[in-house]
């Protein structure tokens, strides 16, 4: 038996099918496997190159680069920390400090109990919220220390659970597979802006 | 520039070139080469580390950066990507450039570790060279920098400093692009990006020392030359490699008298700068401890240290009494492993002297000479540019690694078709059609492909026929098909093979088809060609054909045909051959029926081995004579395209290991007779004159350097416009190179190549050549092609080996790279490999007999019995079982029906 689950390899072959080239699905798969063990491990990777007719090699090396994808285990928060500038003058640095030391995790590092995962990121776009935090890539901010603790406890307590779901949920192919528009819908939005663009040129033409 | 000016240009100009400016100076390029290319045709070196000629260019290390005059003013842009065009203005040399390149090597330089001291590279490393030449001297990054635990072993064969590692992407790119397997890619991103394997998959690729071959810098080094020399210290010499019959050209690198390494050479026509890591690394069996070092002869039971005036009086005794009477009492077997010229001083000794046809050079899976020297053959290019392919047995990543990538690149670069028909799907069945065959339907399923209705139950050969079918009816004689042959099992010619090639030769008739056989010993078309098998004569003539060599001293000719290899040793089991010589071959490992090897060894009188390193077979030998081998030796090569290349020595060999024409010379001395030459160019003259395909070969050779010439001579038109040379793209031999060592010493390639009273190449034939009248082209009969699906095995009625008993079912035994013989037991690094003892059978086999993957069954070929570990592969045919040729499958030879046991 394959280390995906079945419902996995229904939704990765669903995936497979919307692609002119096999290995373009490589990404969603990705996030599948990461849905299914919160990070990508060495089986699932086996199985998805498998999948898309790469080498184990290239899709850890694809994966690797983006920061969504995770190689090792992670907590089941993923806390990641703005500081690009908006951020940084808003304190960013120093929120990043505390948080190391309050969780007592290093950067990129997990806790002991598998709760929270400590990462730095660069701009969230919620620069109107600095310093801003994604956990599990849901916003919050601006955050100060306390504010910060706050949101931990209340993380570990569950009562954030409707809220923040677990880490490795968040997944659009979950919600999404291949185009919602029809070819037809496509076409017709086409004519449309075509005709609107006629008028236009008309009314240009008649101005002149 | 004006328009007109351009419009001008343009209508001078051929429409696939282009006109276009680098530095002041005016080029004609072709259309859509690139900048880099068009900027060394006007003599304008651009720096470059990821650019290598041999892959697509990506751009990513930005050392290539020139100034392209645009509207907008003049820009920076990687020349390695940019397509030259109409009228392009740029400037290599600019202010602008030389910042550039500053930059470039400055940032380059901030995570590199300047380890050099240490480094292998140091002293031939594009990123030492051109820092000194275009870099800034100094660097302003004081900062740490990035560390990683080094070197690490990404295989047996490869290590990897990440440390040093410029991320130029050339060994990604090579094993995607060129070898199609990537097993390293780089691992994240930025500052962090590494080369890396997946962790439970080594970089095990039969290509791994092409990488190291093309790295730039230190970051990948190959075990077997890690700290053996500086490049300061090393010597080079042309060669060709002599590990299978593709026949590579290499640059043979040597320190202190001593190989240390082997660099592939970018011929157009062979392997274009690559080689496989058999090839490369397979030079350490010159210094095994199992090296021959001094003649021995069995005394009072043990095999002793002799001097060479014994030995030769001991075999020359022998053989003057063979001579006296009883020609016919000696056999000789082998030869693959000698050069041209060695092989034509023993087929003189023994066919001219003694008297003897018993010879042959026993390449044992070749169809027939018919086929091999009546078909027109394909040059590798020829296949290459193939609009279809077909490949008929061996899996030729196994048995020629290099003809597997160049048809690879075909099908990928210019779409050729594939169809490909062979026992079990292989890695370029991806990319083809393939048929599943076994032994025993071979000519089945060939009627089928070819008669395009098979009973429509299988599906792969219905596509293949109707493929073959689109091709045939084309009637155009500029499509070409070019078939690629060979047994489909290691161990046993196919009988019915020549029937098949000449059923394609007809169906094929309305358009170009080549044919090129892939023998699977070295030179074994070089041992073929200088008359060592049964009726032939040197330069591809017959026994009856021999009026030029009488003139040279043949005087003792034979009339008679005599007996193959596998006859011998019948005679030989049976007592009727008092002398067997073997030449470079270990019977007693490598020859498919082990029972009858034995028989033979066991029962012959006079056992005589020609070898270089000691063996099954020649520990129980009479005498054994230790010959020269690999780059210790020069000589000539024949490849399976009929090309002629040199092998030129390097280094000394064991003080007492001779040459194998000298010592063949010696013996006819000791026989009182006179062989007529005393030295290499003496036999490539004699050779020159006797051996009609090879009329003028000596001259050719060094005329045309680094390809060879194809024979018969004037048979292929031979491009000798070359590109220009890059020193970046094999740093290892551009800096050895510089040193004083000039790769072509001794075959300097003239640039325009026109001596009228010498052998021309191209067009114009040689006056004095012809080709013998025996092997014209093959008549063609399609028998029995009418009756459909019911030739084969009828026709089959050959003794050996066995009928197979389809009921149960069929081994069919493969080469692999990796093999277990000489080459690789006695090469330090290679041997260590493991080879995986696998048997693979397909899933309905596997359900029928109950087993699954990783299981161990047991095969049984009548009382001889083995286990394997158990693939389930649905590319192999039905009912039949696919073993290596390793020692657990030799036992099983030359039996009856195979069975198979699921062992618990």
């Amino acid at each position: 038996m394959g280390h995906l689950s079945e419902e996995i390899i229904n939704k990765a072959n669903i995936l497979l099918e919307i692609y002119p080239n096999k290995r373009s699905a490589l990404i969603p798969l990705c996030h599948l496997a990461q849905g299914q063990d919160g990070y990508l491990t060495p089986e699932a990777i086996v199985e998805i190159a498998d999948l898309v007719g790469v080498t184990p090699a290239e899709v850890r090396g694809t994966a690797s680069f983006y920061d969504m994808f995770h190689l090792e285990p992670v907590g089941k928060h993923v806390v990641a920390m703005c500081t690009n500038i908006a951020c940084m003058l808003r304190g960013a640095d120093e929120l990043l400090e505390h948080a190391q030391e309050s969780l007592d995790v290093g950067i990129g590092g997990t806790t002991q109990d598998g709760q929270f995962t400590l990462e730095e990121a660069e701009c969230l776009a919620g620069c109107n919220n600095a310093p801003c935090v994604q956990v599990n890539h849901r916003f919050f901010g601006p955050l100060d220390n306390e504010g910060f603790d706050r949101l931990v406890e209340d993380l570990r307590s569950g009562k954030l659970k409707d809220e923040v779901p677990e880490h490795g949920v968040l997944n659009r192919v979950d919600r999404n597979y291949g185009l919602k528009a029809t070819p037809d819908q496509v076409q017709a939005e086409r004519d449309v802006m075509e005709s609107a663009k006629k008028e236009r040129l008309a009314k240009k033409s008649e101005a002149n | 520039m004006t328009s007109s000016d351009q419009t001008e240009d343009k209508v001078e100009l051929d429409p696939s070139k282009v006109k276009l400016t680098i530095d002041g100076i005016e080029v004609v390029v072709n259309k859509g080469e690139l900048l880099i290319e068009a900027a060394a045709k006007a003599g304008k070196f651009v720096p470059r580390f990821c650019y290598h000629p041999r892959m697509e260019p990506v751009g990513v290390c930005r050392m290539c950066l020139v100034e392209v005059d645009s509207p907008r003013g003049p820009s920076l842009q990687p020349s390695c990507y940019v397509p030259a065009d109409n009228g392009m203005v740029v400037n290599t040399q600019s202010e602008a450039v030389k910042k550039a390149q500053n930059g470039v090597l400055e940032y380059l330089l901030i995570n590199h570790p300047l380890d050099c001291p240490v480094c292998d590279k140091g002293g031939e490393c594009p990123l030492q060279d051109q820092t000194v030449a275009y870099g800034p001297g100094e660097s302003r990054f004081i900062e740490e920098k990035r560390h990683f635990a080094k070197p690490i072993a990404i295989s047996q064969l490869v290590e990897l400093d990440r440390e040093r590692c410029i991320q130029c992407s050339r060994c990604t790119r090579f094993s995607e692009e060129i070898a199609g397997e990537a097993e390293i890619d780089f691992l994240g991103r930025g500052d962090r990006t590494e080369v890396a394997i997946f962790p439970s998959q080594p970089f095990d690729s039969y290509f791994s020392g092409n990488t190291v071959q093309i790295c730039p810098v230190g970051a990948l080094t190959a075990k077997p030359y890690r700290f053996k020399s500086r490049p300061w210290d090393l010597e080079q010499v042309e060669s060709t490699c002599t590990s299978c019959s593709v026949g590579c050209r290499v640059a043979a690198q040597s320190s202190a008298n001593q190989v240390v390494r082997y660099l592939g050479i970018d011929v157009d026509e062979i392997n274009q700068s690559w080689l496989c890591d058999r090839g490369r690394f397979g030079f350490e069996s010159i210094y095994s401890a199992n090296r021959l070092q001094a003649p021995m002869m069995t005394i009072s039971g043990y095999l002793q240290d002799v001097s060479w005036a014994q030995a030769i009086e001991k075999v020359a005794e022998v053989f003057a009494e063979h001579q006296l009477k009883g020609a016919d009492k000696i056999g000789i077997i082998g030869g693959s492993r000698l050069t041209n010229e060695s092989a034509y001083a023993y087929t003189k000794l023994f066919k001219g002297l003694i008297g003897t046809d018993n010879v042959d050079a026993a390449p044992f899976n070749l169809g027939s000479i018919n086929s091999l020297y009546g078909l027109k053959t394909a040059t590798i290019n020829e296949v290459a540019e193939s609009d279809l392919i077909i490949t008929i047995g061996s899996n030729l990543k196994e048995t020629a690694p290099i003809l597997f990538l160049r048809i690879r690149d075909a099908i990928l670069k210019r779409e050729a078709k594939l169809v490909e028909v062979g026992p079990y799907s292989t890695p370029l069945s991806e990319y083809a059609t393939h048929v599943n065959v076994n032994f025993s339907n071979f000519s089945e399923v060939i009627s089928s492909l070819l008669n395009g209705d098979s009973g429509s139950e299988n599906k792969q050969i219905t596509l293949a026929a109707e493929l073959l079918k689109s091709v045939a009816q084309t009637a155009d004689a500029n499509v070409s098909v070019a078939i690629v042959y060979s047994s489909i099992d290691a161990n046993r010619p196919l009988d019915n093979l020549e029937a098949a090639l000449s059923k394609l030769a007809t169906f094929f008739s309305s358009v170009t088809v080549r044919y090129l056989p892939v023998l699977s010993k070295p030179n074994a078309m070089g041992a073929l060609d200088m008359g060592m098998y049964p009726n032939l004569l040197p330069g591809r003539s017959v026994l009856s054909s021999a009026k030029l060599l009488k003139e040279v001293g043949w005087e003792k000719l034979p009339t008679k045909a005599g007996v193959d290899a596998t006859n011998l040793l019948e005679m030989a089991a049976a007592s009727k051959l008092d002398t067997l010589v073997l030449i470079g071959t270990d019977i007693l490992t490598d020859f498919y029926d082990l029972e009858l090897a034995e028989k033979a060894v066991a029962n012959v009188k006079n056992l005589i081995c020609i070898d270089t390193h000691i063996n099954s077979t020649n520990a129980k030998a009479t005498c054994v004579l230790p010959a020269l081998y690999d780059a210790e030796r020069s000589g000539s090569f024949t490849n399976m395209e009929g090309r002629v290349s040199k092998i030129a020595s390097k280094v000394t060999g064991p003080s007492l290991a001779v040459d194998d024409w000298a010592i063949a010379v010696q013996i006819a001395d000791s026989m009182g007779e006179d062989m007529g030459f005393e030295s290499l160019e003496e036999i490539q003259d004699e050779i020159s004159q006797v051996a009609p395909a090879y009329f003028g070969f000596s001259k050719g050779l060094n005329a045309l350097g680094e390809s060879g010439v194809v024979v018969p001579m004037g048979s292929k038109p031979v491009s000798i416009e070359r590109r220009p040379h890059d020193p970046i793209e094999v740093p290892g031999i551009a800096s050895t190179n510089h040193q004083g060592t000039p790769l072509y010493a001794g075959a300097v390639i003239p640039s325009e190549y026109s001596d009228e009273n010498t052998f021309k190449v191209g067009s114009v034939s040689m006056s004095n050549f012809r080709l013998v009248a025996e092997f014209k082209e093959i008549t063609l009969e399609p028998k029995s092609a009418v009756s459909g699906g019911t030739s084969g095995d009828d026709n089959n009625s050959n003794s050996r080996p066995a009928d197979i008993d389809r009921n149960i079912c069929e081994m069919v035994v493969v080469e692999s790279l990796m093999d277990d013989g000489t080459l690789i037991k006695s090469a330090a690094t290679l041997s260590e490999i493991k080879t995986d003892n696998v048997a693979k059978i397909s899933p309905s086999l596997a359900n029928s007999v109950g087993c699954h993957a990783g299981d161990s069954i047991k095969l049984k070929l009548g009382s001889a019995e083995a286990e394997f570990d158990v693939v389930v592969d649905s590319g192999v045919a039905e009912n039949t079982v696919i073993v290596k040729k390793l020692d657990a499958s030799k036992v099983l030879y030359g039996s009856n029906g195979l069975l198979v046991e699921v062992k618990k």
